[in-house]
């Protein structure tokens, strides 16, 4: 039923929404004393510009309904889908004056790229860019990683009361981890700091060794750590991990990836002491199934050409773009121009393939989802089952995720809708990339890393590809985080708004 | 019946090793995977 909105709806909405982002106000605290602590006293001005604008905006909106007022389902839907815009618009506005960007449309690209760990970027001269905005870049891949619900619900930011629950089930976090979704926010972030205290530790050696000033490896160590762990893809330098050429930085940020695409309910299974799950979990077998194949395909691809036919770059530009692409991630250790000459067909069909499949549900990971390709490959099998028992059998079939479940209708016909429409949505946007002119392979390649969230990028994303293209790659990484359902809501719900508004004049 | 709730943070480390070593191993089966896939065609 289209159901319009009522007064209490709007305040509600625009409440909740306003404290998301006042949130980012707080949040750009960081890269300010980044600027102070470093003496970069122009971008320490922008931060401090961004938080005057972000905490205004989100005050204003605040005020339009008291603290702790109820959300429906509905509502919190289209909060979640409205605060992951209007956080990238504040989010925009420090990297805007930053200099290193074309204009608002590009930091915008930037820091939506960013808050969906997407990691494909705009930004101009990378290389030269400030401490506190590459400090921002990579803040933007730990809070959407984690989730702007989750984050905000971690530190009770006046999301306390009615709308909590509807708000963290509304961001895609559909199972809870422990019984108040208050702890279960809390218990991501745990999980999050050992990761990144471990990995930005490693790392930070791995740069000394490789000659890196401390100050510099420390830095350099927690961005890379939060890129890959949160599944982002951003870098501090214009080439990205290949800037490192070290394998320890390529094993250490592979097992970060691999983290990271992890579904945090297995985390919690696991910490909990339950380590049979990883192996009898349906989503991590399909997860371990959808490498395995991929790395015979890309061991094969990359074999027959003669760039990349040796075990070492069989390795480490194979089965590291493999593992960056299924997890999400987008750290590419290749120019982009490589990946249309060179790397061949089969394997650039592998790495494809591994984007649009993408990681677990649950998890900082964008894509089809593991689970849900575990759950077809199990459909398809029930019904070969149906087709040869006899016609009187009663044929069903279980699977294992964090609990043995019958495998019923409407679960197999939720993972199959949201294949069709992640497949839809990967086509469309490869189309109007071709529609531009480009070659219809880097085209669809680019629409898959954009809506999986992934990054690697053959070269399209640039300062100079058309308005238009950055728009539907903006549309393509938005949809995508949000698993398409929060922006249909969205969208369903301006159109029975408006009928309303006609059904009463 | 009796609830008993488990939390997750009292076996972190041994559930961070766990995951660590499971991820090793999944590398080095990819890696030997590939490798063999590149060798044989």
């Amino acid at each position: 039923m289209w159901v319009g909105f009522e007064r209490r709806d709007l305040g509600a909405i625009a409440h909740y929404t306003g404290m998301l982002v006042a949130s980012m106000a707080l949040l750009m605290v960081i890269p300010l004393l980044t600027a102070l602590a470093s003496g970069e006293w122009g971008p320490a001005l922008d931060y401090a510009c961004g938080i005057g604008i972000a905490a205004a905006f989100g005050m204003l909106l605040a005020q339009s309904a008291p603290r702790g007022t109820h959300l429906t389902r509905r509502n919190a839907l289209i909060v979640t889908a409205l605060a992951w815009l209007a956080a990238s618009l504040v989010a925009a506005v420090p990297l805007s004056l930053s200099g290193h960007y074309g204009g608002f449309v590009d930091a915008f690209f930037d820091a939506i790229s960013g808050l969906t760990t997407s990691g494909l970027t705009l930004v101009q001269d990378l290389d030269h860019l400030a401490l506190a905005h590459n400090m921002w870049r990579h803040l933007l891949h730990l809070i959407g990683g984690q989730g702007i619900v989750v984050a905000a619900l971690s530190v009770s930011l006046g999301l306390r009361g009615g709308g909590a629950v509807s708000l963290y089930m509304a961001e895609g976090r559909d199972e809870r981890i422990l019984p108040n979704v208050m702890h279960t926010a809390r218990f991501i972030w745990f999980v999050t700091a050992i990761y990144v205290t471990l990995g930005t530790v490693v790392l930070s050696v791995s740069n000394l060794i490789q000659g890196m000033e401390a100050g510099r490896s420390v830095l350099h160590a927690f961005w890379a750590t939060v890129a890959c762990y949160d599944t982002g893809g951003f870098g501090p330098q214009s080439q990205n991990a290949m800037y490192y050429h070290s394998p320890i930085f390529e094993g250490v940020t592979v097992i970060l990836m691999l983290a990271g695409t992890l579904n945090f309910n297995l985390h919690a299974d696991i910490w909990r002491g339950d380590r049979k799950e990883i192996f009898k979990n349906l989503e991590a077998r399909a997860l371990a199934t959808n490498i395995a194949i991929l790395s015979v395909v890309i061991g094969i691809g990359l074999a027959a050409t003669r760039l990349f036919s040796t075990p070492g770059e069989v390795v480490r530009k194979g089965l590291y773009h493999l593992i960056s692409a299924n997890s999400g991630t987008g750290h590419q250790t290749l120019y982009n121009a490589g990946w249309a000459n060179g790397y061949g067909g089969l394997a650039f069909a592998a790495i494809v393939l591994a984007m649009a499949f993408g990681g677990m549900a649950s998890s900082t990971a964008g894509g089809i989802k593991a689970l849900r390709l575990g759950l077809i490959a199990k459909g398809v099998v029930l019904r070969v089952r149906e087709s040869i028992a006899p016609a009187s059998a009663v044929v069903r079939s279980r699977y294992h995720h964090l609990l043995d479940v019958p495998l019923s209708a409407d679960v197999l016909a939720n993972a199959l809708m949201l294949f069709v429409l992640y497949v839809v949505t990967y086509i469309s946007g490869g189309m109007i990339g071709a529609a531009y002119g480009y070659p219809i392979g880097e085209a669809l390649f680019e629409s898959i890393s954009a809506t999986a969230n992934v990054g690697l990028s053959t070269g399209i994303t640039s300062p100079a590809m058309p308005l238009g293209l950055k728009v539907v790659y903006m549309l393509q990484m938005w949809a995508g985080r949000l698993e398409f359902i929060a922006l249909f809501v969205l969208v369903a719900s301006a159109i029975a708004a408006v009928r309303a508004k006609r059904g009463r004049a | 019946m009796e609830l008993r709730f488990h939390s997750p943070y009292r076996g972190w480390l041994a559930g961070l090793l766990t995951e660590i070593a499971v991820f090793a191993v999944v590398i080095i089966v990819a890696v030997a995977l590939a490798l063999a896939a590149a060798r044989i065609f």
